[in-house]
């Protein structure tokens, strides 16, 4: 299990909470996290990126506890993750954008140096390596954000909403680029883009307001009932449909689901 | 580094300090006819009291700009930069102030630490306002404080630079830059 | 937007509090030395609410233009056009401006409980205009710098543009503000038409380039000329206007008198002071009827606090509390001449001036008292002397010293005791 999460709850304000206790291990390879607005993605990211401390309760990569003392560099060095977000820092290239970013990880100067323009070769922005991020579009910016978080080789890469507001050619690129990245690491991705779940991930949580409703493979995820106003997916005309794989009763469910870590709460 | 320097606006912080410099040097004994209710007529603020708003403004800006995501989950030290870079641009000024005599040079050096001391701990409840809160305590001093009586809290109307006003801003100052090092402060901040 | 969330939205409600504040300490400052006229409550209202509010929504407007900027304001194709969307953010700080100079007029309401007239709309138009174009200088500001230093820079630059032009003695300067320093005027004199224009002029320009920074396009040319063009139109303009000025923007009043007739002679007081020329009349016809006799000068046919030419009509002032004596003295001296003559060094004129206003106070019946505080000893001692010579020889000592003091060539005699 890539990330897990034991009993956490996180709030951003006193007296306020995203999460009350959530115990999730997240499959390894390729997972999609989907939920409907405000249900936590974002700050379950943030908390897995270490960006946000929880509450209560522990997150960890492969048992590295971020918050033990000595531990967050080491953690974060694993750990990529891309905000919903990317701001393009004033005066500064999309190489010397992504170098930046590389340098914040820990690597030398001249390596993520070099390491930037792979990121963004990787990311098919190679072109525009040059080019001042202010003057980019908004989908080369998400893109430039995504070689942010590859330009030091995390072996856990977590990005928030990657394809939203991009076009039908961009997110094709996008899913092409997912593709490669699940390749050589795990990578957690929230999204409302529920097309063609399957060819895209291995499998997906499903969140609804602080809780993890679902845990398992995509094609386990029609099985399930309940899910359809959570998830959406019977309006992007049916997992089955889109996917192709079918949705029998027969359909696995997920091992984690079976330890009551995870899976259907 | 040289990358987090352009990213922190260093560039733009030694602009402001050196033009801040240049006009206490020249015009900080020009005093700026103020209302104020503890005394009868005008109060003179000299401008070399009021100029490190500024410069003050600047340098938080620096400080606070940055890449948000990365930055916040950074394996190398960002807030210890962000810190240094603090606390090294107060110490530079209050050195440069004590070396060069010139007229209310210290006591502008005071109000810099002062000011940047305030916003650092305004920013730990806002941080797009955080400069409001020293402009906001300059104007309260001018209206209040009696320049010269030696309050401890009118320090940024204080032509001194006696010791004794140098305890409020060095304090606000060890405490702006302290507090967000503080993991219960550090854990809650949403990233931008 | 429901109307109370769109105000709560905004920067307004925070600066309201803070410029109410500042607003009641300048005030507080100054209500109690008021001239008994609106004038200068309105210019003490407006100097007070520049100062207070200039500033306070300079530094609201650069939040709210950076917050506008932020939202993508620029970048959205909105239905409205920029103007539109830059007053509804403008209007709730304006509003906040407007409350607060609502309150100062309230206080001096409070103050000028009984004094007839208004309060003068041009100051308060020119103040609403200064404190408008400041408050569109922080949008154009906010457009383009972060609030953590658009904030401070307007708080603090449009403080200093307001307050230190009164620590300059280019005199000039500190008409063009708007703030005007919280005095003008006397009730004989009125404000100086040319430094509100000058003003408004300056203001109207500020306003107009900083709306052009906030509105204008990429590109757009024409912009960059208004932006370039407006303030040396204000030079240009505002700056001939107000170039002779002195330190006080106040020029003498000419109307607004209102008359009676006592005893044969008009008598004429400032229409807020209506209410006394009963009174005024019974002291200062008699003690013009004493003074025509002691100096032989014809009597005059009108007494009045506006312009008299020193003929037929004589001056005095009859300001609220002033005593029957003070009258008399101010009617007394106002047959001296009102500036000295232009004479080089070793002129000894101005030696006469006590001498000569304790005598013509005396003789206009004023007690000795009133006469010793305001001239001194020395010029009471020498009036007496002069009072105890025959009334022939007063005459003559009379008008050899007031020529003295007009002339340069004349040297004034006994005016000093032995």
């Amino acid at each position: 299990m890539p990330i897990s999460f034991h009993g956490c709850a996180f709030g951003h304000r006193r007296g306020s909470h995203v999460f009350t206790r959530l115990d999730l291990d997240v499959p390894a390879g390729r997972t999609a996290l989907i939920g409907p607005n405000g249900c936590g993605k974002s700050t379950l990211l943030a908390l897995a990126a270490s960006a946000l401390r929880p509450r209560r309760g522990r997150v960890s990569y492969q048992g590295l506890d971020p918050f033990r003392r000595g531990n967050l560099a080491r953690y974060r060095a694993l750990v990529g993750w891309m905000p919903q977000g990317v701001r393009p820092l004033p005066g500064l290239t999309a190489r010397e954008q992504v170098g930046y970013a590389g340098w914040l990880k820990g690597m030398s100067r001249g390596n993520a140096w070099r390491r930037s323009l792979e990121a963004l070769e990787t990311v098919e922005l190679g072109a525009l390596a040059d080019t001042r991020c202010a003057e980019l579009s908004g989908g080369q910016l998400r893109r430039v954000g995504l070689a942010q978080t590859l330009v030091h080789d995390a072996e856990v890469v977590l990005l928030d909403e990657p394809t939203a507001g991009l076009d039908p050619e961009q997110r094709e690129r996008f899913r092409r680029i997912v593709a490669r990245i699940g390749e050589r690491g795990h990578l957690i991705v929230s999204t409302h883009d529920t097309a063609e779940l399957a060819r895209t991930y291995d499998s997906v949580v499903v969140l609804d307001r602080d809780r993890v409703r679902y845990a398992g493979p995509v094609a386990g995820l029609d099985s399930v009932a309940g899910l359809d106003s959570v998830t959406g997916l019977d309006s992007v005309t049916g997992l089955g449909s889109t996917t192709g794989l079918g949705a029998g009763p027969g359909a696995v469910a997920w091992p984690g689901a079976a330890a009551g870590i995870a899976g259907e709460v | 580094m040289r990358t987090w320097l352009r990213v922190h606006r260093a560039a733009q912080v030694c602009v402001a300090l050196a033009l801040t410099a240049g006009l206490v040097a020249v015009v900080g004994e020009v005093l700026v006819p103020v209302p104020g209710v503890a005394l009868d007529d005008l109060a003179g603020v000299p401008v070399a009291l009021v100029a490190p708003l500024v410069a003050s403004s600047v340098l938080v800006r620096g400080a606070l700009a940055g890449a948000g995501g990365p930055e916040a989950v950074a394996v190398r030290p960002v807030l210890a930069y962000r810190t240094g870079m603090v606390a090294v641009t107060c110490a530079l000024s209050v050195a440069v102030a004590l070396v060069e005599t010139v007229p209310y040079g210290a006591a502008a050096a005071r109000n810099l630490v002062g000011f940047t001391g305030l916003a650092a701990l305004a920013a730990l409840w806002r941080r797009d306002a955080a400069t409001a809160a020293p402009a906001a305590y300059l104007v309260a001093a001018m209206l209040l404080g009696r320049p010269g009586a030696g309050s401890w809290w009118d320090w940024p109307v204080e032509p001194s630079p006696h010791p004794a006003t140098w305890v409020v801003p060095a304090a606000c100052l060890g405490l702006g830059l302290a507090a967000p090092a503080l993991p219960r402060l550090r854990a809650r901040r949403r990233p931008r | 937007m429901p109307l109370r969330r769109w105000a709560r939205s905004s920067a307004a409600v925070l600066a309201l509090p803070v410029l109410m504040a500042y607003l009641f300490f300048v005030m507080s400052r100054s209500v109690d030395v008021l001239e008994d006229n609106w004038l200068s409550a309105t210019v003490l209202v407006s100097s007070a609410a520049v100062l207070a509010a200039g500033p306070v929504c300079a530094a609201a407007g650069a939040w709210e233009g950076a917050r506008l900027a932020r939202g993508g304001v620029d970048g959205a194709a909105a239905a409205r056009s920029r103007a539109a969307v830059l007053a509804w953010s403008l209007l709730p700080i304006l509003g906040a401006a407007l409350v607060a100079l609502l309150g100062g007029l309230a206080l001096a309401g409070v103050a000028m409980a009984g004094v007839p007239g208004l309060p003068d709309p041009l100051v308060l138009a020119v103040a609403l205009l200064v404190i408008v174009a400041w408050t569109l200088a922080g949008f154009a500001a906010g457009r383009h710098l972060h609030p953590l230093v658009g904030v401070p820079l307007l708080l603090v630059g449009t403080w200093l543009w307001l307050a230190y032009p009164a620590a300059l003695e280019t005199f000039w300067v500190r008409h063009l503000t708007g703030n005007n320093l919280g005095f003008c005027c006397e009730t004989h004199t009125v404000y100086d038409q040319r430094a509100l224009y000058a003003q408004a002029v300056v203001a109207g320009c500020l306003a107009g380039a900083a709306f052009l920074v906030w509105s204008r396009r990429r590109g757009a040319r024409l912009a960059w000329a208004g932006i370039a063009g407006l303030p040396l139109l204000a030079v240009a303009v505002a700056v001939p206007l107000v170039r002779d000025m002195g330190p006080e923007a106040q020029v003498p009043r000419t109307s607004g008198l209102a008359c009676g007739r006592s005893d044969g002679v008009e008598v004429c007081v400032w229409r807020e002071r209506e209410k006394r020329l009963g009174t005024a009349a019974l002291i200062a016809v008699p003690g013009a009827r004493r003074l025509a006799a002691a100096t032989g000068l014809p009597a005059p046919r009108r007494v009045t606090e506006g312009p008299a030419t020193g003929g037929d009509s004589w001056r005095f002032a009859a300001p609220p509390g002033a005593k029957p004596d003070d009258v008399l003295f101010g009617l007394a001296t106002s047959l001296l001449p009102a500036e000295p003559p232009v004479c080089g060094p070793g002129w000894s004129g101005a030696d006469a001036y006590g001498p000569l206003s304790a005598w013509l106070a005396l003789k206009a019946g004023a007690g000795q008292d009133a006469v010793e505080r305001r001239t001194g000893p020395r010029s009471l001692g020498a009036a007496r002397r002069a009072l105890a010579r025959p009334e022939a020889a007063q005459v003559r000592w009379f008008r050899h010293n007031l020529d003295a003091l007009r002339r340069c060539d004349v040297a004034p005699s006994e005016v000093t005791l032995p």
